[in-house]
């Protein structure tokens, strides 16, 4: 057995996407929303709908970058913003973090990510496919 | 103006008079190839090459001149030497807006790896803030998110007070942990059972809930927002596309 802390959980799943990505609830500057966990995307990916409840502005991006994804590669603007992870039990926490927000005619109808780089990797996180739970800690 | 020499066996040197341009890789490559098509007896491909990097005619026409050069030979079995005159500051120059090149090229082919690796035989402390800007916003494109990091790493320390480097510091840093104590949220959980409910009546539709209590509905997030009472009657609410 190896003993790892977590400080908080939160429930995963509830979007009822067929091809069974882990969503969970959370919070993008002040927005709460969701988002699919990804460790293979850089940055939190947010969906211009949201982004535009942000109250972002250009002139403080990276603007502008492009990202490759699985939908090709996305032109869009990298910003700096708090993100918090709302636990169901436990302790809730919020990071700042790299924000990629892609042009709007480039990201339809697809989700949020939370990506690794720049966003989850100063998390530790475990997933509990048993209890559909999501894991997060600080380290 | 520079002088460039062109030597073979039997007949005087040629000489060439220029200006400088900027040479690059592509445009070297396909001056062997012409060259090569011309069929005249060359250095290696790779040898000339070498050779071509220390060169500094405006390409076209110093290009044009040697394959009439060659054609005008009754023996294709030439060899030539190149012989290098441009200062060593304007060869530095070269050498890396070929390497910028490269990074372009790497950046273009979503190659992070080569991107990294030509990155890594760059001095970037005789670049300056733009150059460096630049071969950053190269490195997003690549995939090169590491080496993005890096290289604003090693940018800060050269170029501390250039502001753009800095928003790149700020914007590209690792993540840093703000509050852990913040309390616990029954929101999540409630959420979910709404979802696992009433997902399939409301999907593609955006939702407003708090904890678990539709709180509108629409087709866009403007129009959730709007029978809600706007942006600032959301605090708090989660919003959100069925999917």
């Amino acid at each position: 057995m190896m003993d790892l802390e977590f400080s908080g959980r939160t429930p995963y799943g509830y979007s009822g996407d067929p091809t069974g990505k882990v969503t969970i609830e959370v919070e993008i500057a002040g927005v709460r929303t969701t988002a699919v966990v990804d460790t293979a995307a850089p940055y939190m990916i947010c969906e211009p709908e949201i982004a535009g409840q942000l109250s972002l502005s250009v002139s403080e991006s990276i603007g502008a970058t492009q990202l490759r994804t699985h939908l090709g590669v996305i032109t869009g603007h990298l910003f700096r913003v708090p993100i918090t992870l709302h636990a169901s039990a436990g302790m809730s926490v919020e990071l700042q973090a790299t924000l990629f927000v892609p042009q709007p005619d480039q990201w339809v109808d697809n989700p949020s990510f939370l990506g690794f780089h720049g966003c989850l990797e100063r998390i530790r996180l475990a997933i509990d496919p048993g209890a559909d739970m999501f894991y997060f800690g600080v380290f | 103006m520079l002088a460039q020499g062109i030597q073979h066996r039997r007949r005087a040197p040629v000489q060439f008079v220029a200006e400088p341009p900027v040479p690059c890789v592509q445009e070297r490559a396909t001056l062997v190839a012409k060259l090569k098509a011309q069929q005249a007896s060359l250095l290696l491909a790779s040898d000339l090459t070498a050779r071509f990097q220390n060169l500094q005619p405006p390409w076209g026409t110093w290009a044009g001149a040697l394959i009439s050069h060659f054609q005008a030979q009754t023996s294709p079995k030439l060899l030539f030497t190149c012989q290098p005159k441009a200062p060593p500051e304007i060869l530095r120059r070269r050498r890396f807006i070929d390497r910028l090149t490269a990074l372009r090229d790497a950046a273009e082919t979503l190659d992070a790896q080569r991107f990294s690796e030509i990155c890594e035989s760059i001095d970037w402390k005789t670049r300056s803030s733009s150059e460096l800007v630049r071969a950053i916003g190269l490195a997003l494109k690549a995939g090169a998110l590491m080496t993005a990091r890096r290289m604003v790493g090693e940018g800060v320390s050269y170029h501390p007070e250039a502001a753009d480097i800095r928003k790149y510091a700020r914007i590209l840093a690792p993540p840093e942990l703000l509050r852990t104590d913040l309390p616990a949220d029954t929101g999540p959980q409630a959420d979910l059972a709404w979802f696992r409910e009433h997902r399939a009546t409301h999907r593609g539709q955006w939702v407003a809930l708090r904890h678990g209590t539709l709180l509108a509905e629409g087709a866009t997030l403007q129009e959730v927002l709007a029978k809600i009472g706007g942006a600032k009657a959301a605090k708090g609410l989660l919003l959100t596309r069925v999917r």
